[in-house]
């Protein structure tokens, strides 16, 4: 029996293919098909299916599970290529998707960008007003309709829509439409009769939650991608189904978990790539029983962080898609713009690196597509980090005199005394930094201490610098997993059937645990059905409990578990207790405001089907150490300079061999770079574990940081 | 110091800004911090000295300087300024802008050395005294205004102080205040331990050397970006209407003078003290001057000490916006602020017109004027509140030298500027909104247009008590201050109405849809003044406002005929503005009748010069010459019109022989002031429109007020 990971990235369409024997997966990829997405996808189970001595249709038929993320959705946002969608609104309030609540102009742009006014625009309306339609009715906000629908103007309106403006989606988003929905339900009925064949997305049914805006601009962007999303998936679900596949595929959400075909809320599948790569780190974290992990993926120009406690991520309530803020819960991944293509320049006698990038075309300058600036990608070739004949498994062959001329174009002779090689340890001792600060950042803002937690690098960039910037924040190991470069695939198939359901609701604790008793009882009923239907028997069932949960009138929330089982006081107390701590973790002891009393705003469960289970990998010894194949010379650092360092064929690794620093242990699609004084061990299930064994400095400040806390609390207590 | 370690701690030094204030928005719980970012934070030398600030509110950070200022002056030797310790103030005697804006401000000791000064302020949703919501619309003296807390300790060596703190909240009205506070301490925090790391990283040393590196590399850039620019001088004069008691108007006047690599902005002529709130003391000049000069020069620098550093600010004391204790200056943000910010914003954008390179980075003012409505009392949860409507600060952005305005981009001085959805204002508020939709034709119009406002009314709806009060503290009622750049309109002005018993609530309680127009509202209108003290807020009464829109860009006439129908058919602009001041004609199937319009156009040029006007497509370049707007040549010491080679005057007298138009603002469009001038029975303002005297293109047009100086500029030799 198998499980089958897919991810449809925008350069490349990866395939996990996991056992349930155990043994290492089997791992596919090939260039993406923007055209017909289903060719690279077949192309990649094609070859899967090889690697396994089967035929297509055998691998198909012998899947329990097949899961999906895909870039389909955030391809049709980017290329401004969905449908011709009209809005309905409450009369009065048609504007507000245009007003954007004014941060439209700003929305997702860094503090820098924030700050050149005269650059800053909203999107392009994707409904121009001419296109919105305002109907009577309203309803306020205990939930009351107190005016009724105007169903004859509703009518005529839709009539207008879709004969005068040939709209091909209807979306609505009427004021408290998530308290009393009967207006948005009746607008899909009235849609049904006058527009038949037009599908109608509701601000109330893809979104629970307080905001107009935001659900909203959910509804618009949903109905946006609805077509493009529908007609993907039943070409999929046909074509996979016609090559042997029993079930029908699931696709992998923004927040992680994975939905059934009938089920899907298209805008629900933006950014899927990514979230499956962090179930894939959080997969790892049962396989490697660790339970603090930080997933960070380096790509071409970004550079992205996640983190993993106990096999769970966080989540992001809302997110910004091209400028609109949209309620779309996310698996909690923050980015800034440092990656292989991060240019280094000069700023007026500053040393800058990124955020601008190189992007893929014409790429860095050892690309030899016409890239002169000089980038990070250029720094890893000039030091000797890069094969220029490994690169992205050989698909392009890099010329290392392009990237030296790079530098010694201006940044080199600038900085440098003219040394390019000096230059590019710069830029990636800058980078570096800049990634730590981001994972610093990341911890400690959760209230987090980055040493207590293991990196998990992956990405085509990720291990080359993942030592450096790990040794920055202080981490001591880092993992760099076997399926490292299709992750996200990895992801996708080995969390097993996974739902995450949720209900808004306002709950003043201590009062209102029926309510919450209530409100779980509800989503687990419906998460039970949908397991059902995947197959999932009653007894392999779990719910995880989560609710949102501030200080009155607080507008931010923090998510914290809820126990299990039947509802009592003791579980609410308990909740409460929880949510203290962790706010005073995060936000310091005199920060919290227990005057005002809690409000708990929203609920949730996570519906889990069996996964395979995790194959605990133990801790390995180090039995034998491989001789290099060859050698060549790496610059690891001003201190360290040249050194003449081994090279290593990364798949041919048998488990328990151990290597020492220096070394550089190439993998096809990515390099894992092993400094001087650090260790690494290729465990049994390929993962190659390493400890950096120092982190100089860093320790004895944070020791000093943390007898300030200790002395405060001391005074703190009478 | 090596470039990679600069830049390394560099940029931890500007996240930890960031940081500071990502955390103040999550813990607090006021709707004006966490949807309207009205909050900023700062990091400092230990001289005070502003290495780097947060997003937000570019003023409010300016100003934490001189907090810490008076905190070391006052509390330096009693009760001494120790490690753990944080102090609090709000006195805009002392350096907050104005009463609501509450600073925390704390020393980072670090192996016993005093590193930094970290800062974190926001506006808080009350601050006691004589009115909720911290506008106090009919003090006279500051004392009237709440509380005005000096530098005071408020955690003592890592303890807060319970009796300070039960003292603050005391005094305010919504004890939200007191998770504001918290919120403020909580990132203060958040930046110690982000500095101490740091530190403890590098080193104490390197840590100095990056903040004092820092602000010279901020200096040397800017100097750079002053030598680009033409000398010369710029004056505007700008207006505040009303004063809390009377509607007396007050002007703000400012001759900039650039030299080389530096400015000086002088204030004098400015109006004496305001006997009302709309004043603002020494720092609320400053932060008003460093915020225009940031936006409109700075825009790809960090902002820091290094800009004030090139900068010299001349004004003398008891004037609007350098107000005498013990001058009322609660609204001080939102009238002798931001109209300060105007100021600079037209001064600094003529002045990049004049440069060939950086002409692209003007702009024409942005909503030039706030506004806070404030309604007050127990909320459908039972417990007291204070709500201040903040929709405003989703203004008009200004017009661009290429591109339009930004339709509710923004309120100027809040780099992330947000407004709260109609369900967050209902769920927690006793309110009913009818509407709140663009405003028509409120952006300037102009080659590019001025971003549009929009306007809203609301009513009183489950208020458990039946009634509630409101008070208004407005400015930019009787004229517009977005004015526009090389001919381009003034926007909007601000309207505030009452429509009292006009039904609707009754109207709501029998299940019938309220009107969704201001004009369709039954009942008696009333135009209410742009300040007025608390009233009761009744049943069935409807408060309407709209804020005031962006001003253009360039002659209106010149805008692409297939802009202006689309603004028409998108509801952007009235037919009127299309055809009268646009000059647009449309064909029978609604497209744009090229000819018709061509000759439309031709016929405005005839009325403005009240004869034949030459061709403007005399686009011949003269040798020798340069641009000093893109309407403008100056050559051979002339200036003369870039549209049809007339002689206009010269570098010191730009305008001189321009024919000089004097009209109502309604020559901009509606809602321009004529609801106060009806109010008040006086027009007391007027649009002066410079054409020129050949082709009658139209090259600058202001709102001037009779027996005020005129606003103005020229250029000077460079020596």
């Amino acid at each position: 029996m198998y499980s089958i990971g897919i991810d449809i990235g925008g350069t490349f369409t990866d395939a996990a293919v996991v056992k349930s024997g155990g043994g290492r997966a089997v791992l596919a990829k090939a260039p993406s098909t923007p055209g017909d997405y289903l060719e690279g996808v077949m192309t990649v189970l094609e070859d899967a299916a090889a690697q396994l001595g089967l035929a297509l249709g055998d691998l198909l038929g012998a899947a329990d599970l097949l899961a999906h993320s895909t870039t389909v959705t955030s391809n049709v946002l980017w290329t401004r290529s969905g449908a011709r969608v009209g809005l309905i609104a409450t009369r009065g309030f048609g504007d507000q998707i245009l007003i954007m609540r004014g941060i439209g102009r700003v929305a997702g742009l860094s503090l820098a960008e924030r700050r050149h006014y005269r650059r800053t625009d909203k999107p392009p309306p994707i409904v121009p007003r001419s296109r919105i339609a305002e109907v009577a009715e309203r309803v306020d906000s205990t939930g009351e309709a107190i005016v009724p629908l105007d169903e004859v103007g509703a009518r005529a309106a839709i009539r207008e829509l879709v004969h005068d403006h040939k709209i091909e989606a209807l979306a609505a988003g009427l004021l408290w439409s998530f308290r009393n929905p009967g207006h948005e339900l009746r607008l899909r009925e009235i849609a049904a009769e006058e527009a038949p064949g037009i599908p109608v997305s509701l601000s109330s049914e893809v979104s629970g939650r307080l905001g107009e805006y935001e659900r909203t601009a959910t509804a618009v962007l949903n109905a946006y991608v609805g077509r493009e999303m529908e007609g993907y998936l039943e070409g999929l679900t046909a074509r996979l189904t016609a090559s042997g596949l029993r079930r029908a595929p699931l696709i992998v959400q923004s927040d992680g978990g994975l939905t059934p075909p009938g089920r899907v809320v298209p805008i629900r599948t933006v950014e899927s790539g990514p979230a499956a790569g962090v179930a894939g780190a959080a997969r790892l974290s049962g396989e490697l029983s660790k339970t603090k992990l930080i997933a960070t993926d380096v790509g071409g120009t970004t550079f992205k962080v996640a983190l993993v406690e106990d096999g769970r991520w966080g989540l992001a309530d809302e997110t910004v898609i091209t400028q609109y803020h949209v309620f779309v819960p996310m698996v909690d991944v923050v980015s800034i713009g440092a990656g292989g293509g991060s240019i280094a320049w000069e700023d007026e006698g500053r040393l800058r690196v990124g955020p601008c990038s190189a992007g893929a075309r014409p790429g860095p300058a050892c690309y030899g597509a016409g890239g002169e600036e000089p980038t990070v990608t250029d720094a890893d070739l000039l030091l000797g980090v890069l094969n220029p004949g490994n690169f992205l498994g050989g698909r392009i062959a890099l010329d290392p005199e392009a990237a030296k001329r790079a530098f010694e174009r201006t940044v080199a002779p600038r900085f440098f005394d003219g040394d390019a090689t000096a230059a590019a340890a710069g830029v990636r001792e800058i980078i570096d930094a800049q990634m730590a600060d981001l994972i610093r950042k990341t911890t400690l803002e959760r209230g987090s201490d980055p040493r207590d937690f293991a990196i998990i690098a992956y990405g085509g960039a990720g291990p080359a610098h993942a030592c450096a910037y790990a040794a920055e924040a202080g981490i001591d190991e880092v993992i760099v997993p076997y399926h490292a470069t299709v992750l996200s695939a990895f992801g996708a198939a080995a969390g097993g059937v996974r739902y995450m359901l949720e209900h808004s609701l306002t709950v003043f604790p201590p009062e209102g645990a029926a309510d919450l008793g209530r409100g779980f009882s509800d989503l687990e009923a419906e998460g039970g059905e949908m397991l059902a239907r995947a197959g999932v028997p009653e007894g392999e069932r779990r719910f995880d409990r989560w609710c949102a949960i501030r200080w009155r009138r607080q507008v931010h929330s923090l998510r914290v578990p809820f126990p299990g089982g039947p509802m009592g006081a003791s579980s609410l107390e308990r909740v409460l207790g929880d949510f203290a701590r962790e706010y005073a973790l995060r936000y310091g002891e005199e920060s919290a405001y227990t005057e005002a009393g809690t409000e708990i705003t929203r609920i949730w469960i996570n519906a889990l089907g069996p996964a395979l289970p995790p194959e605990p990998v133990s801790t390995p010894e180090k039995s034998l150490s491989p001789t290099p194949g060859k050698t060549r010379r790496v610059h690891w650092s001003a201190k360290v300079n040249w050194q003449e360092t081994p090279i290593f064929d990364g798949p041919a690794l048998p488990a328990g061999a151990g290597i020492e620093g220096p070394a550089i242990i190439e993998h096809p699609g990515t390099t894992i770079a092993l400094p001087p004084g650090a260790a690494a061990l290729i465990d049994a299930a390929g993962h190659t574990r390493i400890r950096l064994g120092q982190t100089p400095g860093f320790k004895d400040d944070s020791a000093r940081e943390n007898s300030v806390k200790e002395n405060s609390a001391k005074e703190d207590s009478p | 110091m090596n470039p990679v370690q600069f830049e390394v701690i560099w940029h931890r030094i500007l996240q930890i800004a960031d940081e500071m204030g990502i955390h103040y928005l999550r813990c607090s719980g006021s709707q004006t911090v966490v949807t309207g970012n009205d909050g900023a934070t700062a990091v400092m030398l230990p001289d005070t000295g502003l290495v780097a600030i947060g997003p937000y509110i570019a003023t409010q950070s300016n100003v934490l300087p001189l907090i810490v200022e008076s905190t070391k002056r006052t509390c330096a030797d009693n009760p001494g300024i120790e490690e753990g310790d944080i102090f609090i103030c709000n006195d805009p005697y002392s350096g907050a802008i104005h009463h609501a804006d509450v600073a925390v401000v704390a020393p980072v000791f670090i192996e016993g050395e005093l590193t930094a000064w970290l800062g974190v302020s926001g506006h808080q949703l009350d601050i006691g005294g004589m009115d909720p919501g911290g506008f106090a619309i009919n003090a006279v003296d500051t004392h009237q205004e709440g509380l005005r807390i000096p530098p005071v300790k408020i955690v003592e060596r890592g303890r807060l102080r319970e009796d300070i703190f039960a003292w603050v909240m005391n005094q305010v009205r919504d004890p939200l205040v007191g998770l504001d506070v918290k919120a403020q301490l909580a990132a203060i925090h958040v930046g110690t331990r982000g500095l101490h790391a740091l530190a403890g990283r590098f080193g104490l040393e390197a840590l100095g050397e990056v903040m004092t590196g820092s602000i010279d590399y901020v200096e040397r850039r800017f100097r750079d970006r002053l030598r680009e620019l033409p000398d010369g001088e710029w004056r505007e004069v700008q207006f505040i209407d009303h004063d809390g008691h009377t509607p007396e108007i007050y002007r703000i006047e400012l001759k900039l003078t650039k030299t080389g690599d530096r400015l000086v902005f002088d204030f004098t002529g400015t109006s004496p003290n305001a006997r009302g709130l709309i004043n603002s003391a020494y720092s609320g000049l400053i932060a008003g001057v460093l915020c225009g000069t940031y936006i409109q020069l700075a825009y790809d620098l960090p902002w820091n000490r290094g800009i004030q550093n090139c900068i010299e600010v001349i004004s003398e004391e008891g004037t609007v916006n350098n107000c005498a204790y013990p001058a009322p200056c609660s609204m001080a943000t939102i009238s002798a602020v931001i109209v300060t910010i105007d100021t600079v914003f037209g001064s600094v954008a003529r002045m990049l017109l004049a440069s060939e390179d950086l002409r692209g980075e003007a702009m024409s003012m942005w909503t030039g004027s706030s506004m806070g409505p404030i309604v007050s009392g127990t909320s459908q949860h039972g417990y007291p509140f204070v709500y201040t409507e903040m929709s405003h600060f989703a203004g008009g952005g200004g017009a661009r030298t290429d591109a339009d305005g930004v339709d509710t981009g923004g309120i100027v001085f809040n780099t992330t500027p947000n407004v709260a959805n109609i369900e967050e204002i209902e769920a927690d508020f006793p309110l009913l909104y009818l509407f709140r939709n663009h405003l028509e034709d409120s952006g300037g119009p102009g080659r590019f247009r001025g971003g549009r406002s929009a306007e809203l009314a609301y009513l009183t709806w489950r208020a458990p008590e039946g009634y509630l009060e409101g008070s208004f503290a407005g400015t930019g009622g009787e004229m517009p201050n977005a004015i526009g750049l090389s001919g381009g309109l003034p926007g909007a002005s601000i309207r505030l109405m009452m429509v009292s018993e006009s039904g609707v609530h009754d109207a709501l309680d029998r299940g019938e849809m309220p009107p969704s127009r201001l004009e369709d509202i039954p009942g008696r209108h009333e135009t209410l003044p742009i300040k007025h003290p608390r009233r009761a807020f009744g049943r069935n009464e409807v408060w309407y406002h709209n804020w005031q829109g962006a001003a253009g860009y360039g002659d209106p006439i010149t805008r692409a005929p297939e802009a202006v129908r689309h603004d028409l058919t998108e509801g952007v602009i009235s037919s009127r503005v299309a055809e009268e001041i646009h000059g647009l004609a449309l064909d029978s199937s609604g497209g744009v009748d090229e000819k018709a319009t061509a000759h439309r156009r031709l016929e405005i040029r005839r009325e403005r010069l009240g004869g034949e006007p030459k061709s403007a497509e005399n686009t011949e370049f003269p040798p020798g010459a340069r641009r000093i707007t893109d309407d403008l040549w100056l050559s051979g010491g002339e200036v003369r019109c870039g549209r049809c080679g007339e002689t206009l005057g010269e570098a010191s007298r730009p305008l001189e022989r321009a024919k000089e138009i004097i009209g109502p603002i309604t020559g901009a469009g509606p809602v321009r002031g004529e609801a106060y001038s009806a109010l008040y029975g006086a027009e007391r303002f007027f649009l002066r429109r410079q054409v020129c005297p050949g082709c009658g293109t139209q090259l600058e047009v202001r709102v001037e007020m009779e027996g005020a100086p005129r606003p103005g500029w020229m250029l000077k030799a460079r020596n």
